[in-house]
């Protein structure tokens, strides 16, 4: 396989009740329902520069690198999995302060131009309505 | 998992002149070449059982992870294997080393592998990976590799620069580059000698290491790939304001067979071409 493949983008925000420096280490947490790091059948996570990261989602292998870990503004890591055919595509996340809240975005590039790579925008907006809730039912206890 | 129901597996075996403590060890250790972890641009090896690693070459879609499944010195490694040439599925390999007296049977099954082309191009590669590792372990106690010291009188930095010179010194036959870390050149005499080199070892007015990672010696009647794995290797020292030239032919041991006619050759290209172009400039 030489030429380039023809690739897509996916991008999913969601403004979350807290400060992006509590909404990046929930992120990274994965004890935090809505991480895909807290669903799953094995999770081997190393989140810093270079450390690599295995998650097995429904017999699905999942790897990847982190590339940037800037607390508490940026994350960006590769993604392969047999949904992307074995290339490294690159999810960055980021996180912006808006007044009390945080505007998450996270984009997803690199993804192959098929049902494989168009099914991880489902996947995402799967996992940060989960993501979100958790803020949200902590900001109504305070209430 | 993604209609992708056949699976592949190769098999492979070698025998390898060293323990199996010591041949475990030199599969895990990137500086080793012909492991897959040797000649990478980029590499993260973690390697105990649920350690991950990652490796990168030069190249669009040359790059891989995996994980450790089993780490059992020095019996066995096991590990899964993912890249695009498996399409992202998770193959795996598994190396056991048994001792056979005072060698190593090695064996390498690699299984799982979504049968598409690119999944059968593993088979070639493990190939010239294990065509090259065991010629890693020639150079033990009581094996005595080749060797050849000249002085002459020029600087280290000289002598650097005009080693890099191949054409001039040992054959006009060559294609490739010479000169730079990872450059790659190829040495035919006609149809009775082929070799590929990389430069895999550059310091400037000290070393360089070419390894030989393809030959064949068509003259010799067994083993004609004997010199694959082996190493040439240039050391470079001041002696006052001359230079002390110690080569090295890594592998190139008496119990070759091609030890006696290279022996020969090695003296006239190293001792004669290779003194007279340093000392006085002279091309072949």
């Amino acid at each position: 396989m030489k030429e380039p493949a023809k690739t897509i983008e996916v991008k999913v925000e969601r403004t979350i009740q807290a400060p992006p420096s509590e909404v990046f280490d929930g992120w990274l947490n994965p004890k935090v329902p809505g991480t895909p790091w807290h669903e799953g059948d094995k999770l081997i996570f190393n989140p810093k520069v270079d450390g690599l990261f295995y998650w097995l989602m429904s017999g699905t292998p999942h790897f990847g690198r982190f590339k940037e870990v800037k607390r508490p503004a940026r994350i960006q890591h590769t993604w392969m999995s047999p949904n992307t055919l074995g290339h490294e595509s690159t999810v960055t996340l980021t996180f912006e302060k808006k007044g009390e809240e945080t505007l998450l975005t996270l984009v997803h590039s690199g993804l192959p131009d098929n049902e494989g790579g168009k099914g991880h925008e489902g996947g995402w907006n799967y996992f940060l309505d989960k993501f979100y809730k958790q803020f949200g039912k902590k900001a109504d206890k305070k209430e | 998992m993604n209609g992708l129901k056949k699976a592949l597996e190769f098999r492979f075996e070698r025998t390898i002149p060293a323990s199996p403590d010591k041949v475990y060890d030199a599969w895990l250790n990137p500086k080793i070449p012909g492991n897959p972890w040797s000649s990478v641009e980029k590499l993260i090896l973690d390697p105990k059982a649920d350690g991950l690693f990652y490796w990168r070459k030069p190249g669009m879609y040359h790059y891989g992870y995996g994980r450790f499944t089993k780490t059992e010195r020095p019996d066995r490694i096991q590990y899964t294997w993912v890249s695009p040439d498996t399409m992202g599925v998770e193959s795996t390999v598994t190396v056991t080393f048994r001792k056979q007296g005072e060698e190593t049977l090695m064996t390498l099954v690699h299984s799982d592998i979504p049968d598409t082309d690119e999944g059968r191009g593993f088979e070639k590669g493990w190939n010239y990976f294990l065509n090259i590792f065991p010629g890693q372990f020639a150079d033990v106690p009581g094996k005595k590799n080749y060797t050849a010291t000249i002085e002459v009188a020029r600087s280290p930095e000289d002598v650097f620069r005009l080693i890099l010179e191949v054409s001039k010194w040992w054959t006009k036959d060559i294609e490739g580059e010479s000169t730079k870390l990872n450059d790659e050149f190829v040495i035919r005499h006609g149809d009775r000698h082929y070799s590929k080199h990389k430069l895999v070892e550059v310091v400037p007015g000290r070393k360089i290491v070419w390894l030989v990672n393809d030959s064949a010696l068509n003259w010799i009647e067994k083993n004609k790939s004997e010199w694959t794995g082996t190493k040439l290797v240039f050391e470079i020292a001041a002696k006052g304001d001359r230079s002390v030239i110690h080569f090295t032919h890594e592998g190139l041991i008496p119990e070759k067979e091609c030890y006696a006619r290279c022996e020969q050759s090695w003296n006239t290209v190293i001792k004669e071409w290779l003194f007279n172009f340093i000392t006085d400039g002279k091309a072949i």
